[in-house]
């Protein structure tokens, strides 16, 4: 039995996450900048600077952004840890920024120096967001298998950034490191399935049955799904060691790619099926908009491991893009959307509201946002996901554009949702 | 499931105090009716409520308000949560 010895005011003040989520509008007007000055350049070839470009103002300005934000949040209270020097965050916040303008700024043609900027930047970010946060995970007052995910999340992010960032040395005057397609798919895989697909995994656990009212995943097959997951992210790493030698059929990237076979099944199989069956099983099928973006979400991650698939066995770099696609805003981004148009109302009504409940009348949660705002967010969003596909499918730039349009009206919807709830 | 809710909670004594079940309530609900029903405790006075998981997030606001609180958490994840207020 437990007593009043668990942490207390263990949830960090609202600014921290909401600074972060608030520029994710940013980072998605990137991407639809890029579309709209480039057309199919930008989603032609998943070598092309523009693509790259894209891709990371997918991967940093939108998907980083919520994960880093959600993990200052969550850690202090699934962990029951708080986090140290937790203003830093801000700090941390405003050199991602950084980062991010230089390094899309030179991958659309700028300066050498800008990515040197954004080197200095993310370096010095990720040390100030690393350091604190795998402090507190590292001796988390409670131990389960979130928090275990969170773990792994992070160790994957510091392996990702560690490789992500001496590639970037390419763009800042210096030569690519050696081998670098093997590198870039090990970046790949640990950014998707580890960094990517661990967090929203083991979130997933905690919010789906506490927003939801679905079936608690048990404990053995959690278990196994981080075990598996484990594995498939550490095999990737042996063809450092071995494929390099053996690598007559197939490339040492294909490799590798296909080594992380456990973790794909796992994040892209396993993990979205047994969490759309809860969902069909919760005990209130109450209608609620923010579910539709984890449907819809779930429902894409089913879809990645046979665009993977045609991704590395076919020869067309189309199929690389539209994997990548459906990856960052399909699957990733979809379900990031509809985690904040949940969890942004629950921290407003927590930090503004919860303190006066039984003492003086107070708004539900549910009345702080809309269900028609977040419907329209999700129309848009799923419709730019689709007309994306269409786009790299069928290399016109006229889709391109208006998917880049649709990114647009997605920002714009996403940032309204987010400044009028916190205005509330 | 639960032994029994004297085992739980040794400072109920021989009281049994009536299990308000918020299972079936998505969050922030559960918070809300615990808040709620803990403003009308008279001093000394238990409410004992089976809520879906360990509500870490409403121990600061127990506390604040003159609360003490134990909590049991059960095989399945949810937790038998025992509020008084203190004399």
């Amino acid at each position: 039995m437990k007593t009043g010895g668990l942490s207390l005011d263990q949830a960090p003040p609202l600014s921290i996450p909401t600074s972060f989520f608030l520029t994710i509008p940013l980072g998605i007007l990137i991407a639809a900048g890029i579309l709209l000055a480039n057309g199919t350049m930008a989603l032609s070839s998943p070598w092309v600077s523009q693509t790259l470009a894209l891709a990371h103002a997918g991967t940093l300005g939108v998907l980083a952004m919520a994960m880093v934000g959600a993990l200052y949040q969550m850690t202090p209270v699934i962990a029951g840890t708080p986090v140290p020097f937790t203003r830093i965050a801000h700090l941390v916040h405003g050199l991602f920024l950084a980062g991010l303008a230089g390094f899309i700024w030179r991958l659309l043609g700028g300066p050498v120096a800008a990515m040197s900027w954004a080197i200095i930047s993310f370096e010095l970010a990720l040390v100030a967001f690393l350091l604190p946060l795998g402090w507190a995970l590292l001796r988390p007052a409670t131990h389960n298998e979130t928090v275990q995910g969170m773990r792994l999340a992070l160790l994957s992010l510091a392996a990702i950034a560690l490789i992500g960032l001496l590639m970037a040395r390419g763009y800042a005057g210096d030569t690519f490191a050696q081998n670098r397609v093997l590198w870039t798919q090990i970046h790949l895989t640990l950014a998707l399935l580890g960094w990517v697909g661990g967090l929203i995994m083991s979130v997933s656990w905690q919010v789906i049955p506490m927003f939801y009212l679905s079936p608690v995943v048990n404990r053995t097959a959690k278990r196994w799904l981080l075990g598996l997951l484990t594995l498939g992210l550490i095999l990737p790493f042996a063809v450092l060691f071995v494929g390099l030698e053996a690598g007559k059929l197939l490339s040492p990237g294909n490799i590798a790619a296909i080594s992380a076979l456990p973790a794909a099944l796992v994040i892209w199989v396993l993990h979205p099926a047994l969490m759309l069956q809860n969902i069909a099983r919760r005990k209130r099928k109450r209608s609620d908009a923010s579910l539709l973006f984890w449907q819809a979400g779930l429902g894409t991650a089913l879809l990645l491991s046979p665009s993977a698939i045609a991704a590395l066995l076919l020869p067309d770099p189309r199929w690389q893009v539209l994997f990548g696609w459906l990856a960052i805003w399909g699957w990733a981004a979809l379900i990031i959307h509809g985690m904040l148009s949940r969890i942004v109302p629950f921290l407003v009504w927590f930090h503004r509201y919860s303190a006066r409940v039984g003492l003086e009348p107070v708004p539900s949660m549910r009345s702080l946002l809309s269900q028609r705002r977040i419907r329209v967010g999700f129309f848009l969003h799923i419709s730019s996901v689709v007309l994306g596909v269409m786009a790299i499918l069928l290399q016109t730039d006229l889709l391109a554009q208006i998917t880049g349009l649709l990114l647009v009206a997605t920002a714009i919807s996403l940032g309204s949702m987010l400044t009028h709830t916190l205005k509330r | 499931m639960v032994k029994s809710v004297s085992d739980n909670f040794a400072v109920l004594g021989s009281r049994t105090p009536e299990i308000v079940d918020l299972r079936d309530l998505e969050a922030p609900g559960p918070m809300e009716k615990v808040l709620l029903a803990c403003s009308q405790l008279d001093e000394g006075e238990f409410f004992l409520a089976h809520v879906p998981h360990v509500p870490v997030l409403l121990f600061p606001h127990l506390e604040s308000r003159g609360l003490r609180w134990w909590v049991h958490e059960e095989a399945d994840q949810s937790a038998l949560l025992l509020v008084r207020r203190e004399s």
